[in-house]
């Protein structure tokens, strides 16, 4: 009895974590193909057709290099610090329904959870920079701490927006109250707000500023080779895959189709498609913005965007109390 | 890179077992129009309704299969063909009537390096010193 | 705008009586030197009319502040610069499949060196060193003897191409067009050894590429 649930809930990890890993290496080499057609060139096509498996032969040189563990180094947190951030980064992935009920865990105050959990994520970087004892490394975890505190409140307030539309923190409760129009639409500018929130939490350009190649050389990640560096490579990506599902959770009504009653198969292709359009914004992005300046970065967080987020904050709890929504 | 499209037209153009030895070498379908084989047997195609700087291209006698790598090199291209695959001739060797190949041309060679027939430098000169060799006279 | 900040310089350092400090008096100065080139800029107003905001848009014209507003939330000048890039996406890339497709080379390219010969087959080259001489980076080496016929000819004709700056000036120098330097580019080799050519590798680059070397001196004739 114990036996058997320890072993189904090893098999839904798997299930999960399996295709998560599989879809991070081809968002990377998704990224570096969209990226060269944008810049006119054809990206990586040597290794399978068109380059399709390039992803995994970076993995396999990755994982065949030394290990490197510099000097004066605190060997324990350098070490721990790109656990953390895969430990979490793969976690937040049990709260995300696929369908109707296809969920590993579902909290009613899921949405919280991943507030916590990708909060505990930060410790990751922090770590990494102090632990790393490289003052590239330290800059870089600073910028980043900084980045993700200052955005993750805007982050916070764009998703308790969402909330005082469905009254519920349950995701499968937030995709289901979709049924009748995605959030998108009543909420476009918060989810524009979102869109640049979710760029800058997972340090993507062009708020890249904790890994500013031209500056930082690889900022928090300088110090890192081989296993560990892999590990901040997936929890970075999926982190990137995360937050594209968790906007078409929150704006394009999750796994819906639209017009549909759907189940199973639908739903999940339907929740990829979705992810999928978000990461090619992502992507899409990148090709086509400099990295901006740390001050524009912190003034257009704490003057522009948070005081829009308070402005909408204060408006749609009273149109949910004067419609009486529910 | 192609396009989806040009993968999908390529296909059916070329056929599957062409389509994936262009795969297996040039990494793109390309349809074209065979203009000529050299005494190598490297083929030389041109389709001039493709992109700019992409119109002629050659297929190596030695290619590249899934299984294993040939050594498809590109300095295997003879000087005859040389000219008119860089673009800079207009007519193909196999139409040119002004080209002339005196008597005395040697077979094209590829770049042999790293293989015994590399070039390998020597003096061309008499040597300038001559080593002393002591003869000695028969004593009477 | 340079007169003006000639005349700030001119300007004595201390004014009044009262001495300013020295970022004071700084600002004081810059301060006056912005004075006086808006008095200038006011003084030929007429030669910017573009400059005119009072022309530029009438009463009741223009954007007003809700467009601006909603242009700025809603970010369209980045979506117009994203539409820039997603139309780049959806066009052909520029890459050329090398080996398989070649960039264009012109007839005046200056590539691998090559000796080369007379159509009866006697080798061009009569040794007079014009080319060593002119050798900016030295890489040649000439050394001549008469033939047992009595010609005058090289008995060493070596080229360091790894010393080679690919100038052209020797194929310039020589009077016979002997030494040329051909359109072969493909000739990396692994060892620093293999690039120091003697004379029987130059002959037998000539003999090799003759066909194409032929061809591009007389496509190249009428501008020499």
């Amino acid at each position: 009895m114990t036996i058997n649930s320890t072993i189904n809930s090893l098999l839904e990890a798997l299930i999960v974590i399996g295709p998560l890993l599989g879809s991070i290496a081809y968002v990377t080499i998704a990224e570096r193909k969209i990226m060269g057609s944008m810049q006119r060139r054809i990206g990586p096509n040597k290794v399978g057709y068109y380059g399709l498996l390039q992803a995994f032969a970076d993995a396999l040189k990755l994982l065949v290099k030394e290990l490197v563990l510099p000097s004066n180094t605190d060997k324990i947190l350098f070490v721990l610090a790109p656990m953390i951030s895969l430990v979490c980064g793969l976690l937040v992935w049990t709260l995300i329904p696929y369908g109707k009920g296809l969920v590993i865990a579902d909290f009613s105050l899921g949405i919280v959870t991943i507030l916590a959990i990708s909060s505990v994520a930060a410790y990751g970087i922090i770590l990494a920079g102090w632990a790393s004892n490289n003052k590239y490394s330290f800059i870089g975890s600073l910028r980043a701490t900084a980045q993700l505190i200052s955005y993750e409140v805007v982050f916070g307030l764009i998703i308790l927006l969402v909330i005082f539309f469905v009254g519920s923190f349950n995701l499968t409760t937030i995709i289901e109250s979709q049924k009748a129009i995605w959030y998108i639409v009543p909420l476009f500018p918060i989810a524009l707000m979102f869109l640049i929130a979710i760029l800058a939490e997972s340090n993507r350009a062009p708020f890249d500023l904790p890994e500013s190649e031209s500056e930082l050389t690889a900022g928090f990640m300088t110090e890192y080779s081989a296993f560990p560096f892999v590990f901040f490579f997936l929890a970075e990506y999926g982190a990137i895959v995360f937050l594209s599902t968790l906007s078409s959770i929150l704006f394009l009504g999750g796994y819906l189709v639209p017009g549909i009653e759907s189940n199973g198969l639908m739903t999940g292709l339907s929740l990829g498609f979705k992810t999928s359009f978000i990461l090619f914004l992502f992507i899409w992005i990148r090709a086509s913005f400099p990295r901006l300046r740390y001050d524009q970065l912190m003034s257009s967080i704490w003057s522009k965007m948070l005081p829009i987020v308070i402005a909408f904050s204060i408006l749609i709890p009273c149109i949910v109390k004067a419609f009486e929504i529910y | 890179m192609s396009s989806f499209p040009r993968t999908v037209k390529g296909f059916f153009a070329l056929g599957p077992a062409r389509f994936f030895r262009q795969l297996n070498n040039i990494g793109d379908t390309k349809v074209g129009t065979l203009v000529g084989t050299d005494k190598f047997g490297n083929k030389y195609y041109e389709n001039l309704k493709e992109s700019y700087g992409r119109t002629r291209w050659i297929q190596f006698a030695k290619e590249d299969s899934f299984f294993s790598r040939a050594e498809a090199n590109a300095s295997q291209v003879p000087a005859e063909w040389h000219g008119w695959l860089h673009r800079m001739l207009d007519a193909p060797p196999t139409t040119d009537k002004s080209m002339v190949i005196p008597k005395w041309a040697v077979e094209y060679t590829e770049n042999l390096t790293g293989s015994a027939k590399a070039f390998k430098t020597y003096n061309t000169t008499r040597p300038k010193f001559v080593a002393w060799t002591p003869k000695a006279a028969p004593r009477a | 705008m340079l007169r003006s900040v000639l005349r700030a310089s001119a300007i004595p350092r201390v004014q009044s009586r009262v001495a300013l400090p020295a970022i004071a008096r700084s600002i004081h100065i810059s301060a006056r030197v912005q004075a006086q080139n808006v008095n200038d800029y006011r003084a030929n107003r007429e030669k910017f009319p573009e400059d005119d905001i009072s022309t530029r848009y009438t009463e009741g014209q223009g954007p007003s502040a809700l467009d601006k507003a909603s242009q700025s939330l809603l970010l369209t000048e980045l979506v117009r610069g994203m539409w820039v890039v997603l139309e780049s996406f959806f066009r052909p890339p520029y890459t050329l499949m090398y080996p398989f497709e070649k960039g264009a080379l012109s007839p005046r390219f200056r590539g691998e060196h090559a000796l080369r010969r007379y159509p009866s087959g006697e080798e061009r080259c009569i040794a007079c060193k014009l080319c060593e001489a002119i050798c900016p980076a030295q890489a040649i080496t000439i050394e001549a003897e008469p033939r047992e016929d009595g010609s005058r000819r090289t008995t060493r004709y070596d080229i360091d191409m790894t010393k080679c700056i690919y100038c052209g000036f020797c194929q310039e120098a020589c009077p016979v067009d002997a030494i040329v330097e051909g359109p072969n580019y493909e000739y990396a080799t692994e060892t620093h050894e293999e690039l120091l050519y003697n004379k029987e590798k130059l002959l037998a680059n000539g003999d090799k590429w003759e066909v194409e070397l032929a061809r591009n001196l007389e496509a190249d004739h009428l501008y020499r």
